[in-house]
């Protein structure tokens, strides 16, 4: 129906339009008095008219073509000229989209883009690795004298391979050796010994790098034996001790648990043995504490470590007839989990000294055990503060 | 007693002067034009653009009026009314590329184009002297509520109309001269002249005519009763054929309004030319649905004839 309007009153128009121009007013019904002179044809154009006098020029338009015609040609050159006055200046928000979207911008972003996540990822890298760091130059120093007061055990079983036996070991990484040793940081079947020759062989920067590598026994080394170097000898006699102790341990261990007896030597020994494993992982810490210059296998084996320092840094201890296990501040017997009741205990309250008194063996516990101390006893868990 | 009139007037030379001291205060360049000189001015743009269509207008509607006023380009103008050089100088700087290309779109050729410039800057700098001693410059008539180039644009176009009329009226004389001794050529041996063709009978032929006669009459006066702006719609759509984004941009509107708004024209005028039919020259309905139905028919039959034309050629 709307199109049929549409038709009839289109051709009805156009009819009285070509009528209207074989007359020589050209279509308009009465010639007005006066036309519009320029600054009301332009003021019009321009839309710059209030609205009761723009109404009053309307009238004329519709009527006059000479005027109507000017007007249309005004309309559209104002309009081309607002175009480009948009164009010259468009608005702030405009202004920014059409730039951030403009394909030029976009050509330059994606450079720029791709530089910033480089940045981005070293930056991640170095914070990631910024904390090893300074710990490792931190301890340096302290663990190499422990190191160096740790007895230093035989060189018996060099020969063995101690990563099959300490799987927990984390394998050096030596990023200014690394182009030597590429093959150590890559293999995973290398041993020990070898991880000990390329650290020992690891040496300064400002060291010539076709210099001979410094022997693994402290006795070969060179009077004026660097810190670090020590450390890494110390290492590698650490992990050797280590070895020995852990298999006692073991054999221990499966002594305590044919007897059930309470063996303090064998705590004192695995603590011995916890200790140097934290001293041995930490000191290798401080050989790779460089570590900036990555080696390509460098992220496999830092994971590794990582897993292996934190099983390190648990100290255990079997008291009592219980299994502790020291994380952070706190001795966690070993039987604990957090759906069991817990009761809070402090040192020299009333509730302890009740407490010891029923049970003398949380007494022993609690005063062999400095900080907090989680026991299970009798199904019930005690904080022991 | 002080009438209401004066009193008014007192009041709106009072607004026009606060008025001109605003507009001179947010020129960047005010060219040493005072207070005075804008004044009669800045009067005459209120009274022909406000108050001559709303008297009772207030004074926000006169301060804000004034402040739409084009500061610097005001200030331009005045300054070159007062023979000031180096507005001179500036003026035409910034405008000599307006006025030629408006002078180009409205001239034939460029020779003529160059002289309309020249003329352009004639009038502008008035070469006539009035009685007052003053150049009698076409400057005077710049308001400062539209933009400055947008006038020249103006003034360009309207110079450009007036000389073409003037060529064209002396064209027009040669051309009837000419259809004179054409007509004088033609022997009376040759017979007469079959102009138009019809199937048609005699008596059918004339009630066709005046059926269409009733028929347009009717649609220009429902025309002449529309508002203006939906007549100036119509007259730019069909008259001067326009496209609607073209009229609509005459008309400040959207193509989209000026779509929606030609539709509701339509059935509009469809209703009032009915009326007319109907009640004034004696039409029954059906004969008047039957015309709007032919009036269709027609403009189907037309678009087929220009499809056809243009799939030929």
């Amino acid at each position: 129906m709307k199109d049929e309007i549409k038709n009839e009153m289109d051709e009805l128009l156009r009819r009285v339009s070509r009528r209207n121009d074989a007359t020589p007013q050209g279509g308009d019904t009465s010639l007005p008095s006066e036309h519009l002179d320029s600054d009301e044809l332009n003021t019009y154009a321009e839309r710059a008219l209030p609205e009761k006098t723009r109404l009053r020029y309307t009238e004329h338009l519709a009527e006059c073509s000479k005027c109507r015609t000017l007007v249309t040609q005004l309309s559209q050159s104002s309009g081309v000229e607002r175009l480009q006055n948009e164009k010259a200046q468009p608005s702030w928000l405009a202004g920014f989209f059409s730039r951030f979207l403009s394909p030029f911008s976009w050509r330059l972003a994606f450079p720029v883009l791709a530089a910033v996540g480089i940045i981005a990822i070293g930056l991640i890298v170095f914070r990631r690795e910024s904390p090893r760091t300074f710990i490792a130059e931190r301890t340096n120093e302290t663990m190499t004298e422990k190191a160096q007061a740790t007895p230093v055990l035989s060189d018996g079983d060099n020969n063995s391979s101690p990563q099959s036996k300490t799987p927990t070991v984390s394998p050096p990484v030596q990023p200014q050796v690394a182009g030597q040793t590429g093959q150590h940081n890559t293999s995973s079947n290398a041993n020990v010994s070898d991880r000990v020759e390329s650290a020992a062989s690891s040496a300064p920067k400002d060291q010539p790098a076709g210099s001979a590598p410094a022997s693994a026994s402290a006795d070969a080394a060179p009077a004026p034996v660097p810190a670090e170097e020590l450390t890494r000898i110390n290492v590698a006699e650490n992990q050797q001790k280590l070895e020995d102790l852990k298999k006692e341990k073991q054999a221990e261990e499966e002594r305590d648990k044919a007897t059930n007896a309470k063996e303090p030597p064998a705590a004192a020994k695995t603590r011995n043995v916890d200790e140097l494993r934290g001293a041995t992982s930490t000191a290798e810490k401080s050989t790779s504490g460089g570590a900036l210059q990555m080696s390509p296998g460098f992220s496999a084996g830092k994971r590794e470590r990582k897993d292996d320092e934190s099983k390190n840094d648990s100290e255990t201890k079997s008291l009592a007839g219980r299994q502790f296990r020291k994380r952070g501040n706190t001795w966690m017997d070993t039987a604990y989990n957090s759906s069991m009741t817990t009761m809070t205990v402090a040192r020299g309250s009333e509730s302890y000294r009740a407490l010891v008194a029923d049970e003398p063996a949380i007494r022993t516990i609690a005063d062999q055990l400095d900080g907090t101390v989680v026991v299970v006893w009798k199904g019930k868990a005690y904080l022991i503060r | 007693m002080v009438s209401p009139v004066k009193d008014r007037t007192e009041e709106i030379q009072k607004l026009v002067k606060l008025g001109a001291t605003r507009l001179l205060s947010r020129a960047q360049d005010t060219r040493s034009v005072k207070v005075e000189y804008l004044t009669p001015r800045i009067s005459s743009a209120v009274e022909k653009y406000l108050l001559r269509d709303d008297p009772s207008s207030s004074s926000e509607d006169i301060g804000q009026f004034i402040d739409g006023l084009q500061a610097d380009d005001l200030c331009l103008i005045i300054a070159c009314e007062q023979s000031d050089e180096k507005a001179w100088t500036d003026l035409v700087e910034r405008f000599t590329t307006t006025v030629r290309s408006a002078a180009r779109s409205a001239s034939a050729n460029e020779d003529a184009a160059e002289d309309l410039v020249q003329s352009i800057w004639a009038e502008l700098y008035g070469l006539r002297i009035r009685d007052d001693g003053k150049r009698a410059s076409k400057l005077a008539y710049y308001s400062g509520r539209g933009s400055l180039a947008g006038w020249l644009r103006a003034v360009v176009a309207q110079l450009a109309v007036d000389s073409f009329r003037k060529q064209s009226r002396l064209v027009q004389a040669e051309e009837d001269s000419e259809l004179d001794r054409m007509a004088q050529d033609v022997s009376p041996e040759d017979g007469p002249v079959v102009l138009i063709a019809t199937t048609q009978s005699p008596e059918e032929a004339i009630t066709t005519k005046l059926t269409h006669e009733h028929l347009e009459d009717a649609v220009s006066r429902a025309l002449q009763n529309l508002g203006p702006d939906d007549r100036l719609l119509v007259k730019l759509y069909y008259f001067d054929n326009l496209r609607l984004k073209e009229a609509g941009a005459v008309m400040g509107v959207h193509e989209a309004t000026a779509s929606r708004r030609l539709s509701r024209i339509h059935a509009d005028l469809r209703k009032r030319v009915s009326e007319i039919l109907i009640k004034e020259k004696g039409w029954t309905k059906a004969e008047t649905e039957q015309s709007f139905a032919e009036a269709a028919q027609q403009l189907d039959s037309d678009l087929g004839t220009l499809l056809r034309n243009e799939s030929v050629s």
